[in-house]
């Protein structure tokens, strides 16, 4: 009887251990994420790229280091186990930004939550683990196969866009309205870091 | 800021990118263009 009641606890806490933990993000074919992760970039680009990839259990590992720069993968989105963004950044943007996407990918297929997930990376923010960019710089999105949750959270198809940040600049230098990060002038959203 | 490209020139990546494309809809099993289009993400 005391067997059975401690069998009964062990599994009843494993499977409140399972349904804790979010699903596991959409993985690809190596050589299919391979190509999703290049197809962010211009052509001219690809060739001299770095490149990660994901992998089960692991999250985004080097598959290919480069020599022009540029770093691309496939993000993955918390929350959203079927979405998905081939992404690329220039160098300073691999120095900056593609490190918290690598730790986001590494905690999605940990199974933590969006919301762990998110407060965790404003932590690390508020504690300079992560750098900000120190000059303006350019992420590439122009794959045509974004697929991200739309404003009222179902997977949407995205343009193919690329994204300027540009650290401590004000929207109002760039011509933008001063409040919101997605303004209200197509094509031009604001988003990232501003002062 | 995120810069949109146009409606061509979307047009023309996704011609560009049409075995790319291709294999995607195979692997979901879905056409890319049954989502539903969307002018700016949250991610």
């Amino acid at each position: 009887m005391k067997q059975t009641f401690t069998m009964i606890m062990i599994l009843a806490t494993y499977l409140s251990v399972a349904q804790d933990k979010a699903e596991l993000p959409i993985l690809f074919p190596e050589s299919l994420e391979i190509e999703l992760a290049l197809s962010s970039l211009p052509k001219h680009l690809r060739s001299e790229a770095t490149v990660y990839i994901l992998k089960r259990g692991e999250g985004h590992v080097l598959k290919k280091k480069g020599s022009n720069g540029f770093t691309a993968l496939v993000e993955r989105v918390p929350g959203f186990a079927n979405a998905f963004a081939p992404v690329s950044y220039d160098e300073e943007g691999t120095r900056t930004h593609i490190p918290r996407i690598i730790d986001q990918g590494k905690w999605i297929e940990e199974g933590k939550s969006a919301k762990e997930i998110r407060e965790t990376v404003a932590m690390k923010f508020a504690r300079n683990e992560y750098s900000i960019p120190r000059a303006m710089g350019i992420s590439y999105m122009l794959s045509p196969t974004n697929i991200l949750p739309s404003p009222l959270g179902k997977p949407a198809l995205y343009y193919p866009h690329y994204m300027i940040y540009a650290p401590y600049a004000k929207p109002e230098e760039l011509g933008l309205p001063k409040f919101g990060w997605h303004s209200a002038v197509p094509p031009c959203w604001i988003r990232g870091h501003t002062r | 800021m995120v810069i949109r490209l146009g409606t061509e020139e979307s047009a023309q990546i996704r011609e560009d990118e049409k075995e790319l494309v291709a294999k995607m809809e195979k692997f979901l099993d879905r056409k890319l263009s049954s989502f539903e289009l969307a002018m700016t993400h949250s991610h």
